[in-house]
């Protein structure tokens, strides 16, 4: 086996990202899975596979939808056939040190618009957290049932459809209050036309908008804890 | 509709169109199809009965099965791929000919892919689960081998120092001194109590993890179980030098009823945890309180603290390694989380704030009445 700097690795994974849109939109499920494995039996970074192939995908497949390039069928399936794919991944993820956080990341309430939160629960154990996905909307009882060693120290929602937004306010509003000290932050397409300071001031609770601003905003908190 | 647009219809529809189209005589055999048809079955099924490309028609077609008949019908056909195929035909009639028009079931294939999308983002989710519970199985299988390393040396240092101390007490005869003699009995009992000590813990632990944990509850007064341990345990604190204070109406009285043994075992784990790791010359502070329904006990030290890092995993069992006390006292690390699950069995919990360097508080809940967790 040929071992590949981190660099050219990146570059080579880039190489195969044409051929495995067009596998995902032919609906090639052998096709992806074989890319992936590959991708993994050269080491390729697995943030690149989720940033470089999972996500991207994901925005050009519904580029594509937006362009009346594809159905919404065929825009179903790609993302199922992706969130297959990201199981290929797990053996390794978690496998992965952990830093001693956990995260508890919750989505919204529609099936087949929950692979965002999957990613970022994802990327938090890319990142060493040890990440609880609820597969569902948080609610106040989520945190009330909690031990104290179970206790997470950040919450994260993910939502996409905006019209979900007020429910979500009334649980952090209500979480807030009983957990002060907990910090949250929400993100999603959901959130695309709403201004990030206005969110701030009305709930407190900080709007991330993509992956490299999670991995900032989680650099940070590290940062925060280390001076405490 | 204008008939202007008849023929460019037909054209679409015969020519384009994803639609199937049979032309079929009244004897059932296919005359003429269309260009998707084509494509989907087999050129060659011209000239066959229509029975060899519509399936599950027990009896067969006869023309009274579509003549009448104003909805489409659901017909299978075999495509030539080998997967038969759903389709939904309208079936006219003229001139001793039948025309069948078959149209996917468009409604139907959306349903099922919303559903086998939603079905796999379920799948999925359970098998981010396995694959992380597998993760963390394999961690702890791996901290339970090394758990057992330690265990082990513990158990071959205490046996050591025990045969030691016999072969000098067997070898030397009357040589030694009644206070050599002593000493070396002294540390024979020590090192026998710290070994019982350690199975017990880990039967209890053993039990405990199998889910054979029974209560048997009874009435008491949980405040003389506090003042009980106190007294046991002050001539372990003398020898540190450590003040044990209470801080609690003595004559207040409330009637629990819970395991009273297990309740004792419990503030005994974490009364010698707090001497363990007080420094010489500190004092340990026990408050007791009632609050609704339940009997509170918190014991606070002045000793080494809990680094944050630690302070999650204290009730996790199986940690690989416990930490020495300030005197080098040793300890399984099982304490605690045999304790937490006593107290979850009771309905109550442990609860701990700690401050590296500062000290740290335990804090029992006792419901008044156990209701079981299990």
């Amino acid at each position: 086996m040929v071992k590949h700097s981190a660099s050219s690795a990146t570059k080579l994974a880039a190489s195969y990202y044409p051929q495995y849109l067009q596998d995902l939109l032919g609906c090639n499920y052998a096709a992806c899975e074989a890319t992936i494995k590959q991708l993994l039996t050269l080491e390729v970074d697995l943030k690149e596979i989720y940033t470089g192939f999972f996500q991207r995908s994901l925005y050009d497949v519904g580029r594509l939808w937006e362009q009346n390039k594809i159905t919404v069928s065929k825009e179903h399936v790609a993302t199922a056939l992706t969130e297959t794919l990201i199981t290929l991944l797990y053996p390794v993820l978690f496998q992965r040190p952990r830093a001693g956080r956990k995260a508890m990341i919750a989505c919204g309430a529609e099936g087949t618009h929950r692979i965002g939160a999957k990613i970022v629960a994802d990327y938090f154990e890319l990142l060493g957290w040890d990440c609880e996905f609820l597969n569902e909307p948080l609610t106040f009882k989520h945190l009330a049932e909690k031990d104290d060693a179970d206790f997470p120290d950040l919450l994260a929602h993910s939502l996409s459809l905006s019209f979900q937004i007020p429910i979500l306010e009334q649980e952090l509003h209500l979480i807030k209050t009983h957990f002060p000290q907990l910090p949250m932050i929400v993100g999603g397409q959901a959130f695309t036309k709403i201004d990030d300071s206005a969110w701030q001031n009305k709930t407190g609770v900080t709007l991330v908008r993509n992956l490299d601003a999670l991995e900032a905003y989680l650099l940070q908190y590290e940062c925060r804890k280390v001076g405490e | 509709m204008s008939p202007k647009f008849a023929p460019c219809m037909i054209e679409y529809v015969w020519k384009q169109s994803e639609i199937l189209g049979l032309l079929v005589s009244k004897d059932g055999l296919i005359l003429e199809i269309n260009g998707y048809t084509e494509q989907k079955l087999h050129p060659e099924v011209i000239g066959k009965n229509i029975n060899q490309v519509f399936l599950f028609l027990p009896e067969g077609w006869h023309p009274e099965l579509c003549l009448h008949r104003d909805n489409a019908e659901l017909y299978a056909v075999a495509t030539g791929n080998g997967h038969p195929e759903n389709f939904l035909f309208l079936t006219f009639y003229a001139d001793d000919t039948f025309l069948f028009l078959g149209q996917p079931p468009f409604e139907d294939t959306a349903t099922n892919t919303t559903l086998l999308s939603s079905l796999t983002t379920d799948l999925t989710h359970i098998s981010r689960q396995l694959e992380k519970k597998n993760a963390e199985l394999k961690n702890a299988n791996q901290v339970k081998n090394e758990f057992l390393g330690v265990i082990a040396l513990d158990i071959r240092s205490a046996v050591s120092t025990i045969s030691d101390a016999a072969t000098m007490m067997a070898d030397a005869g009357d040589a030694f001194t009644a206070e050599i003699q002593k000493a070396l009995l002294d540390s024979i009992r020590d090192q026998s109590n710290f070994m019982r000590n350690l199975v017990t813990q880990l039967l209890d632990f053993r039990s405990i993890e199998t889910g054979i944990i029974s209560l048997h509850l009874e009435s008491f007064n949980p405040l003389e179980i506090v003042n009980t341990t106190i007294l046991y345990y002050q001539l372990m604190a003398k020898k540190k030098a450590i003040n044990l204070h209470s801080n609690f109406p003595q004559d207040a009285c409330s009637i629990a009823v819970a395991d009273k043994q297990k309740f004792q075992q419990v503030l005994h784990h974490l009364c010698s945890n707090a001497i363990k790791f007080s420094f010489t010359g500190s004092s340990i502070t026990f408050r007791s309180w009632w609050e609704e329904a339940s009997f509170f006990v918190a014991i606070e030290d002045n000793g080494t603290g809990i680094a944050p890092g630690t302070l999650r995993s204290i009730f996790t069992p199986l940690r690989s390694s416990s930490t020495l006390g300030t005197t080098g006292e040793r300890g399984t690390g099982l304490g605690l989380p045999i304790s937490q699950k006593i107290m979850k069995a009771h309905g109550g919990k442990i609860r701990v704030k700690s401050e590296l360097g500062k000290g740290s508080t335990f804090l029992v809940e006792l419901p008044l009445k156990a209701h079981s967790q299990q």
